[in-house]
């Protein structure tokens, strides 16, 4: 126990170091440029720098440190008051006392020389050794440690995947025979010493990108001190503002929290403490008349929350919420109807604050007023997975909790929308999105697969794939291109057709617990920056279904011949042509074509043709007729003709069938996946 | 028999023991109990189990759960799979829940929202005045250990 707090101290002391020098350069060049020019602007940002570094070294306790830096304190106080030039003494001594501090810090003066005359003695403090690093520096180690998030979560996948395989070896040798079962004993040792390593790899890279991702985590550590600092001459300029006094007080400022943290509530903060002094706390006569001290009073509560949380409470001993005016502004914004608001609890109430429109000042300053601020202090503080809820007497005052995790991991993804609903893809099981014309979308569907540049991929719909209701009206909407994602995952890859991309988004993962331990298709749990829960899909999952389904649909097609069939299409419309085209084209087939039953002929004769499709209503010779000159030449006696045609009639499709050709398609019902289906299965 | 078996069939008559039907009950036995509306019946579950009753906001459907699971929801932090009870507790499903609010139970190895049309209240009931797993005004009452043991919930699409 002594000794944790003895690192949480060594750890505080080593971000102190850097933070001081920070401000000791900022003070060393303030102090610079006034010297250079004397004057009273200036003083003020001296004023602030030394008062943070002042709040600063009292959170890590160095008593004597913080006196040096009172002093210095209170005399530019002093020359601010005197708003003359400040005389080259004053300046001197302020200089003398920076140089003694810089050298505190840099470890080659004592602490406890400050309170004596200054004396450059070399006692070298104790002191950790520290490294400036940019901030922008540290960030990128820091995304970088969270990249390893992705592997450290495939891994553990991929020793599944290879446990699964070992037992499919082991069904295999069970029903083998003697002289293959030896040799799948082997087999399955083999990859059982796979599967170790794997696992052992696996939990290795778990450990370790825990442990960065801990560290780097630490490193990012401030006290709440260092957003807290700016608050005392803020609170003071309101004050002067708005003709109130106001006593600010915090506690808890030593607690550390994430940078990245504290960077996202600190707006919120500022706005929670203009309100309070804007809305919450009254003038001094009226708080006097309500027999309460002229002086009001903002109380900021850091603590620790449970399950490695933060809370931050701003509370005031102003008016309180006025309820009231709450509804009357929700009407006037149409929140909701009017006698609904009127039978609100106060707590509900009190919540409207948080919409956006409503505000209860009837005139909007430049503080407050606009009726947009809560709303978006929500917004920011449910980015970071937080939440945000008020308490409020009449009378008495309000208290504003913001609660929110000490330290945040992010993770990219692709947010994706199908059949109306949103999913996320780990960005690093996207290898691309592209968008593909309807019609080539519909043959890709109709045969699994999909050429995408030189390789073909399983190809599959997310939304039935998913189990997910079709929604009618969306199918027509997302028009002529759709968008397709293609899948990466091990050694796997696949197209999957979805509805909509919504884009990358940097989201915080929540993982499944118990009574979940697996649920397929999903990862994890992703919060957007709306705060909204979004499924992370697990890609494995996903291309385990789609190559299932690739392999069903078509059964014989891995063992069908190696060689390009060709098709020659035969018809006088150029657009059912050139449909027909891509249609087999895109099945992987080579494609000739004819305008007509002579022109056709005559290719059948001289190239090497698998399968006719032909029209039957065409000039010169007609589709009845070319199906019986093809018949007539033995040759072509096996050659499958089809024949798509818009006549009905039975007798049509009965001549069609007399007259040799081997199916029959009617173009009314003409389902193109139904037409390549038949092709296929003729050749 | 080994050293082994010996501390587990100890183990095991300790654990049958506190399992065992506790004493008739006294008069001034009293449960605090939170009492909500799920379809047609008022279910209760002992309130110092309850970590929190919140209001339920966007729900997450998840494709491929069983379908007491309405879907997810998550509050400070923790995600929570919402839980239609009526299945679970043999009662009918006659139409969908529009589940308003939800009681939270969190434990280091469980998270489980159980789904309300609305809690009612906390009430104070004798237990004496329990017979047959309902309170004498018919509220059914739940035991949220088996609950959260139920092996329905488990999902492991291994």
């Amino acid at each position: 126990m002594a000794d944790r707090a003895e690192a949480l101290r060594t750890r505080l002391l080593a971000t102190f170091r850097v933070e001081a020098q920070e401000h000791l350069r900022t003070i060393g060049a303030e102090l610079d440029a006034i010297a250079s020019a004397p004057q009273t602007a200036g003083l003020e940002d001296l004023l602030r720098a030394m008062h943070t570094l002042k709040g600063a070294a009292r959170s890590v306790g160095m008593t004597d440190f913080e006196n040096a830096c009172h002093g210095c304190e209170s005399t530019i106080s002093e020359l601010i008051k005197a708003s003359a030039p400040p005389a080259a003494s004053d300046l001197q001594s302020l200089r003398e006392t920076t140089d003694a501090l810089a050298r505190v810090i840099a470890g080659t003066q004592p602490a406890t020389s400050l309170s004596e005359t200054p004396a450059p003695t070399a006692a070298p403090a104790p002191s950790v050794e520290t490294i400036r690093v940019e901030v922008g520096r540290l960030d990128t180690v820091v995304t970088l440690a969270e990249e390893l998030l992705s592997p450290k979560l495939a891994s553990a996948e991929h020793v599944r995947a290879a446990r699964q395989l070992v037992e499919e070896i082991e069904r295999v040798r069970a029903r083998a025979d003697r002289t293959l079962r030896e040799d799948l004993r082997t087999l399955e040792q083999r990859a059982r010493q796979l599967v170790a390593t794997l696992r052992r790899d696996s939990r290795t890279l778990e450990a370790a990108v825990d442990d960065i991702n801990d560290e780097m985590r630490r490193v990012r550590m401030q006290p709440a001190a260092s957003v807290l600092d700016v608050f005392p001459l803020m609170v003071r300029d309101l004050g002067r503002e708005t003709g109130k006094e106001v006593d600010w007080q915090v506690v808890g400022a030593d607690l550390e929290i994430d940078r990245k943290v504290l960077e996202l509530v600190k707006d919120p903060l500022i706005h929670m403490v203009r309100n309070a002094i804007d809305h919450g706390i009254e003038a001094p006569d009226a708080r006097a008349a309500a027999g309460k001290p002229r002086r009001g009073k903002i109380l900021v509560t850091v603590a620790p929350s449970e399950g490695g949380r933060i809370s931050i409470e701003v509370a005031d001993d102003g008016r309180g919420f006025a309820l009231d005016a709450l509804r009357d502004a929700a009407v006037r914004a149409r929140l909701a109807p009017v006698d609904q608001i009127a039978a609100m609890s106060d707590a509900a109430v009190a919540e409207l604050a948080y919409s956006a429109g409503v505000s209860t000042s009837p005139v909007i300053t430049t503080i407050s007023g606009h009726g947009r601020g809560l709303a978006i202090v929500r917004e920011r503080i449910e980015r970071v997975d937080g939440r945000i809820s008020t308490r409020s007497a009449p009378g008495a005052g309000t208290v504003i909790r913001l609660e929110f995790p000490a330290s945040i991991v992010t993770y990219r993804a692709l947010l994706v929308l199908v059949h109306g609903r949103r999913f996320l893809l780990p960005l690093d099981a996207v290898e691309r999105v592209f968008g593909v014309r309807q019609d080539e979308v519909d043959a890709a569907l109709a045969r699994g697969s999909m050429a995408v540049g030189e390789d073909i991929h399983p190809f599959g719909s997310l939304g039935p794939m998913l189990g997910l209701p079709r929604i009618a009206a969306a199918e027509t909407a997302y028009g002529r291109t759709r968008s397709c994602v293609l899948v990466r995952g091990g050694d796997r890859q696949g197209v999957m057709l979805v509805d909509e991309v919504l884009g990358e988004h940097e989201i915080v993962i929540k993982d499944l617990r118990p009574p979940l331990l697996r649920v397929r298709y999903v990862l994890t749990t992703g919060l957007l920056g709306t705060g909204e829960l979004v499924l992370v899909l697990r890609s494995g999952d996903l291309l385990a279904s789609i190559h299932r389904r690739a392999t069903e649909s078509i059964p014989i097609a891995s063992s069908a011949a190696p060689r390009v069939r060709c098709v020659l299409v035969v018809d006088d419309s150029l657009t059912t042509r050139t449909m027909e085209r891509n249609l087999f084209e895109a099945a992987g087939y080579t494609v000739r074509v004819a305008a007509d039953g002579a022109d056709a002929w005559e290719m059948i004769q001289t190239e090497d043709i698998d399968a006719v499709v032909s029209d039957v209503d065409m000039p010169n010779m007609n589709g009845f007729e070319l199906t019986a000159q093809i018949r007539r030449e033995p040759r072509f006696a096996e050659l499958p003709v089809v024949l798509v045609s818009a006549l009905e009639a039975r007798e049509d499709k009965e001549q069609g069938i007399r007259a040799g050709a081997n199916a029959y398609v009617l173009k009314s019902g003409f389902n193109q996946a139904n037409l390549l289906d038949i092709v296929r299965r003729l050749t | 028999m080994s050293a082994g078996d010996d501390v587990r069939q100890i183990l095991r008559a300790r654990a049958a023991a506190l399992a065992a039907p506790l004493p008739a009950a006294q008069s001034d036995d009293v449960v605090e109990l939170v009492v909500f509306r799920a379809g047609n019946e008022r279910y209760a579950i002992e309130a110092i189990e309850a970590e929190e009753a919140i209001e339920v906001g966007d729900v997450t459907p998840v494709p491929g759960l069983p379908p007491f699971y309405l879907g997810l929801i998550v509050h400070a932090g923790v995600v929570y799979p919402l839980v239609d009870v009526r299945p679970l507790a043999g009662a009918p499903v006659e139409f969908d829940l529009q589940p308003a609010q939800a009681l939270l139970f969190l434990s280091s190895e469980r998270a489980i929202a159980v789904a309300a049309e609305w809690v009612e209240s906390f009430v104070r009931i004798d237990t004496a005045s329990i017979a047959d797993g309902k309170t004498s005004d018919g509220i059914v009452l739940l035991d949220l250990q088996k609950l959260l043991a139920d092996v329905r919930l488990v999902v492991d699409h291994g």
